[in-house]
Formats: C-alpha cells, sequence, structure tokens
C-alpha cells in the first residue's frame, strides 16, 4: 500500500517571535509535523507554550523562524494570499462586532475566495452555502443579526463560513472558549462529524483535556523541552507524556479518569464502599475536602453506603465513632468541622 | 433585513429626493430669484437679467455640483475609515488628512504679505490654486507619513491613535500661525474654516470633477475587501486579502477623497461621520458595493440641503456651511453614543 501524501507537512518548523537585537525568541523548535486527510488534530498544551503562535504560522500570518511548512505539497512561502484562502481557512475566538449583517451573509463571505471582484454570489456558491447552513444546523437561523447570536451560534457561524470556503484544511483557535459545557460538546461533535463527511482535515487547540481525549483522532502535545508529541489520545496517556506534559505543583493527572486533579496533600484516608456510582461520587466529594480514597492503603476510617427504604444512607465510621448520614452535604459538613 | 422591493422604494425616493435638494440648492439663495425666470434660465429659453443668468449658471450651478461632489468623497471616505478601522467614530479626518490640508492652507493664507511669499497672491486676492495647492501638499505630506507608519505598525489602533496626535500637533502649529498673523489674514483663514461650496467655479471643476470620480472609482473596487474586513484583518487575509495593498489603496482613496475637498470647501465638518451611519441604518445594508453609491447619494442630499439651509436660515446671508453640518451632523454623532452598547464593542480591542 502506498502511503497516502500528507495534506500539510512541516520540515524542521521553528515558530516563535523574530526579534532584531537578541536572539530569536523560539517557543517550538525542530517540528516535524504531518496531516493527512480526514483527521481531526488537537492541539493541546500549557498557556504560553506556543499553541497560538503555532496556530498562527501555519495560517501564513505569522512568518517561521526557521524551517519551511507545505500545503498540498506547495511550500508555503511560494503561496499568494488568495491561492492560500482556498485550500485553508480559520476560526478565530474574537468577538466581533459587525453590525447589522445577518448570519447568510457572514457564511456567504466564505465564497469570496472563489468569486469574482465584486463578490456576486453565483448560483453554485447560493447552493453550496445552503448546504453548509443545513449541516451546521443554521437554515432556521439565516435570517438572524450575527452579532445578536450568542456565542455559540457564532462560533458555528464562523465554522459554517471556513465550510463555505471550501478548503482542505481548517484551523481553529480555541473553538470551544468561552462556551458552556454543553455547547462546547455541540461544537465539537458537528467537527467530528464534518471530518467523517467531507474528508477534512481540522486542526484546533483547546484547553479542554477531557474533552480533547474524547473527540480527537490525533493530539498535537507540546511538551516542556518545545517539542510536539503525537500521538493518539490514549497513548499518550498510557505512555505518561501527557501526566509529563502537565504535571505542576498541585495537580496531578489522574490517567483512569482522564482529567487533572487537585494534588492536595491528604491527611486522612477513608475507604468507600457501596454500589459503583454512589462509591464514585462520594470519592469526588471526599477528594474535594483532601480526604485520600485510595481504597489499598490502611483507612483511617470507612464509609459504607446502603440504600434503606428508598434512601441512601452514609454509614460513617472514623476513629471507631460511628455516625449516620442522610446526604453527601451533610456528610462533607461533618468531616470539616471534625 | 429589508425586501428587495422595499429597497427599490428607497432608492427611488433617494433619487428623487436627490433631484429635487439638486433644483432648490440653484433656485434658491441669498439673491431671490422669482421661480419662472429661474426654470427659464436653467432651460436656456431666457433672455432676461442678466446677473440672474451669471448667479445661476456661473455660480450656483457649480456649487450646487460642488456640493454633490463634497458630500459624495466625505460620506465615502468616511464609510472607508468606519469600516478599515471598524470604529464607528472614525472619519476621513481622524488620520490628520484634512488637519495635514489644514496646515498647508494655514500656511497660505496667514503668512500672505509676511514674509515675501506673495507667489499664490494675484493683486493682493488669494489664489485658489495656490490655496489648493498648499491644501494638496498639506494632505500628500500627511498621507506619506501615514502611510510609511502603516507599513511599520500591525494594529489598526494604533494607527488610529496615531493619526490623531498627528491632528493635534499640526493643531498646535496652525495655533502658533494664527497667533503671530495679521488680523485680515486671520479673518481669511477662520471663514475659509467654516467650510464653503461656493468657491468653485466652473474651471475649478473640470480638475476636481475627474479627481474626485478617481477616488470614488478607486473605493468601489475596493467593496469586496472592504466586505470581508468587516470579520476583521485575521479573517479578511485567511479569505485572501492582501492586506498592505488593501490599507494603501483605502489610504491613498480617502485622501484623494477627504484631501481635495478641504482645500476646494475648507474642512467641512461631521458629513463624513454621521452620512455612513445613517445610511446604513436607512438600508440595513452592510455590503459595500451598495453602501458606496449609497453614501454617494444620501451624502450628496445632505450636502445640497445643508447648503440650501445655509441660504435660508439668515435673511439674506449666507450662513458658513460648516455651522449647518455641524447642527445636522453632531446630533448624529451623540447618537451614534448613546447606543453606548455596539460602541463599547466595536471599540474593544482585541
Amino acid at each position: 500500500m502506498i502511503e497516502p501524501a500528507p495534506i500539510l507537512y512541516t520540515k524542521d518548523l521553528a515558530v516563535g517571535y523574530k526579534r532584531k537585537k537578541s536572539d530569536d525568541f523560539i517557543l517550538l523548535n525542530h517540528l516535524n509535523l504531518s496531516v493527512e486527510g480526514g483527521e481531526l488534530i488537537c492541539l493541546l498544551g500549557q498557556n504560553g507554550f506556543g499553541k497560538s503562535t503555532l496556530l498562527r504560522t501555519l495560517t501564513g500570518v505569522q512568518k517561521p523562524i526557521k524551517g519551511d511548512f507545505f500545503i498540498n505539497g506547495k511550500s508555503i512561502n511560494s503561496y499568494e494570499r488568495s491561492q492560500l484562502a482556498k485550500v485553508l481557512s480559520i476560526v478565530l475566538t474574537e468577538n466581533l462586532s459587525i453590525g447589522e449583517v445577518s448570519v447568510y451573509s457572514v457564511v456567504s463571505m466564505g465564497r469570496y475566495p472563489h468569486n469574482n471582484w465584486l463578490g456576486i454570489l453565483s448560483g453554485n456558491d447560493r447552493k453550496i452555502i445552503d448546504n453548509v447552513l443545513e449541516i451546521t444546523g443554521l437554515t432556521s437561523h439565516k435570517e438572524k443579526i450575527f452579532t445578536e447570536l450568542s456565542d455559540g451560534f457564532k462560533q458555528k457561524v464562523m465554522i459554517a463560513r471556513a465550510l463555505a470556503q471550501d478548503t482542505s484544511i481548517i484551523l481553529l483557535d480555541e473553538p470551544t472558549a468561552f462556551l458552556d459545557i454543553p455547547t462546547r460538546i455541540e461544537i465539537l461533535s458537528m467537527l467530528r462529524s464534518l471530518i467523517k463527511q467531507f474528508n477534512k482535515s481540522i486542526i484546533f487547540s483547546s484547553h479542554d483535556l477531557d474533552l480533547a481525549l474524547q473527540t480527537a483522532d490525533i493530539i498535537w502535545l507540546i511538551t516542556k523541552d518545545q517539542k510536539i508529541e503525537v500521538d493518539c489520545p490514549e497513548d499518550l496517556v498510557l505512555n505518561g507524556h501527557f501526566e509529563k506534559a502537565f504535571n505542576k505543583k498541585g495537580i496531578k493527572f489522574h490517567p483512569q479518569r482522564g482529567i487533572f486533579k487537585m494534588n492536595k496533600v491528604a491527611d486522612t484516608k477513608i475507604q468507600v464502599k457501596g454500589s459503583k456510582i454512589d462509591v464514585i461520587w462520594t470519592e469526588r466529594a471526599l477528594e474535594r475536602i483532601g480526604i485520600s480514597t485510595d481504597g489499598n492503603e490502611k483507612a483511617d476510617g470507612s464509609i459504607q453506603i446502603e440504600k434503606k427504604d428508598g434512601r441512601l444512607i452514609w454509614n460513617l465510621d472514623l476513629n471507631s465513632q460511628p455516625v449516620l448520614f442522610y446526604s453527601i452535604a451533610d456528610l462533607i459538613k461533618y468531616l470539616k468541622n471534625r | 433585513m429589508l425586501t428587495p422591493q422595499r429597497k427599490k422604494i428607497i432608492a427611488v425616493f433617494l433619487f428623487l429626493l436627490l433631484g429635487l435638494s439638486f433644483f432648490f440648492d440653484i433656485i434658491l439663495g441669498a439673491v431671490r430669484i422669482p421661480l419662472g425666470d429661474a426654470l427659464n434660465i436653467l432651460t436656456g429659453s431666457s433672455s432676461g437679467n442678466s446677473v440672474w443668468i451669471t448667479i445661476i449658471t456661473e455660480f450656483r450651478i457649480p456649487k450646487a455640483i460642488t456640493a454633490i461632489l463634497a458630500g459624495s468623497a466625505l460620506s465615502v471616505s468616511g464609510l472607508l475609515m468606519q469600516t478599515f478601522f471598524r470604529n464607528p467614530l472614525a472619519d476621513p479626518f481622524v488620520l490628520g488628512i484634512s488637519s495635514g490640508a489644514s496646515f498647508g492652507v494655514a500656511l497660505v493664507i496667514l503668512t500672505a504679505g509676511s514674509i515675501g511669499i506673495n507667489l499664490f497672491f494675484l493683486n493682493g486676492l488669494l489664489n485658489k490654486i495656490g490655496i489648493t495647492i498648499a491644501a494638496g501638499l498639506g494632505a500628500a505630506v500627511i498621507l506619506l507619513l501615514i502611510t510609511f507608519v502603516s507599513r511599520k505598525v500591525s494594529s489598526n489602533i494604533t494607527l488610529l491613535i496615531f493619526g490623531l496626535m498627528l491632528g493635534y500637533i499640526i493643531g498646535a502649529l496652525e495655533s502658533m500661525l494664527k497667533y503671530f498673523s495679521s488680523p485680515e489674514n486671520l479673518q481669511g483663514y477662520v471663514i475659509w474654516g467654516m467650510g464653503n461650496f461656493g468657491n468653485v467655479i466652473w474651471s475649478d471643476l473640470f480638475l476636481l470633477i475627474p479627481i474626485i470620480l478617481f477616488g470614488l472609482v478607486v473605493a468601489f473596487l475596493l467593496s469586496k475587501p472592504l466586505n470581508l474586513l468587516l470579520l476583521g484583518e485575521n479573517y479578511a487575509v485567511s479569505m485572501g486579502v492582501n492586506i498592505k495593498v488593501i490599507r494603501l489603496l483605502i489610504i491613498v482613496a480617502v485622501g484623494i477623497l477627504g484631501g481635495v475637498i478641504t482645500a476646494f470647501c475648507g474642512p467641512i465638518a461631521f458629513i463624513g461621520i454621521a452620512v455612513p451611519h445613517i445610511t446604513k441604518k436607512m438600508l440595513n445594508e452592510f455590503d459595500h458595493k451598495i453602501l458606496i453609491p449609497a453614501v454617494c447619494i444620501v451624502g450628496s442630499i445632505l450636502a445640497l440641503l445643508c447648503d440650501i439651509i445655509s441660504q435660508l436660515i439668515w435673511h439674506e446671508q449666507t450662513i458658513p456651511i460648516n455651522v449647518v453640518t455641524s447642527l445636522v451632523g453632531a446630533p448624529v454623532v451623540i447618537w451614534i453614543i448613546i447606543q453606548q452598547r455596539k460602541v463599547k464593542h466595536s471599540l474593544a480591542v482585541e
């Protein structure tokens, strides 16, 4: 089998800021990344490690410090702006206030790289726009004024516009920032379905670890030594790269759950027993107030959760003093004030 | 969203209003000419009062045409600035282009006779070509400066602030000139500064019309990138806009339109800032290929109406055009500021 040619690849790319007087400020170095068709790639990394800089460089706004990258086999340096607009589109987090412009009009701007000097929409353009509005679930909103929409809808409109631009690569800078959790999930699953439908390559940066782990095919993980680890999310968890990239004082990656937890020094250990779901949520509450629940170690006490007459009861046995609670709230209050 | 039907009705209404205000600007004036005679003169069928013929053909018609040119030019440059800076309060003069033009004029008028710059004077009277050249040079110098700085700074906000500060510096120099100039020269300058469409004669128009048309055509050719700039520079660039070229062209268009009108008519206040807002509100439109012709029409109507008012408000006296445009335009600016929410959003630094 022949390897498919990558849509985008970087060759010993270094990104950062050029400086006149001192040495260039390099954020990421020796990058050899490649993007194939139909991948949802999430760029993850701590703040200030070069996420935005890399994205800006890949959009061609910022010049690479060293190295080069190629889209469809052609170096970025040999692209005219107007040509690049046909292969690469972007979605930013800027809060746009653009006056009385309808959703349809914003999406139709995506066709500008393809139409004539006055930007007049052809029948084909209109067909593409209608289709894009349908896919993104915006058809019923197309007459609405963009500025008056919620953040989530605005983000969808900008994604729809990028789709109308009909490029093989879409770059999104923090597409889920400032959104509530259900909308985040909605946006990311929308991106997933786009990959499937159009065989596009989508690269998005994110802070949202657990969502990124759930949705991305591939994660570009910025490590602490100016490099990027590329792997499928699960591999990155298992080989410990994830933990290395993010661990900070007071925060610890929890590989079982794929989330980060506050790493408080526990002074008490309590073992929780009962049905699985009850145990999980009770443990979460205990961990929040700094009580360890690691079962294997020698515990200072135990909690037995039972169901009696359709009610949950927490039987706490701490320092051989049995106490009974009817809610987690009461239990926590007691443990805090003890 | 307005239906195409309603947009057509508005367009017809605007053209009618334009025709009417053009007509009344010629008919009405400090010198009362009976309607019948005025119509006869306009249709060329009268051999009546030769003073009236001269007033209408040599003074009022060029003045009305100048009002249309000035209204269009100032409104279009205001629109370009507002889109380019994504700032509802930007207008051509924020960039300091009119300050530059004014300073050129100030140099000519205020130093007249004092240090031997009699080159521009004919029999002690101000020569218009002298003022135009001085204003044009003033605008050009500022334009070059702005263009140079615009290549260095990437942020529009920075450029805007630079333009504002430049305006202050020039204003200070201008004040100094005023302070040291003779009372007669100062009076001449103050009168020019109040604005007037009536200083333009036919021979000036042969120069003015092609220059303004050129500026308007350049602006119209920029419709598509201007639309994209509504989404901000980053998005515009990502959709294929060569920002450096477009920025230069916008500055050139604004410089031509704003600078030349200032030279011929004085710095006309508020039309550049008010008309784009009125037009956008009226048409509910964002597309520059429609907005640019539309602001030309609305700007022309407003300039003509202001000119008519300036003739009529004071018995047998023409009051300065800037008095009228300010009285009409300033409330519009206040209205924009009162719409706080939108202003705040548009001014938000990203």
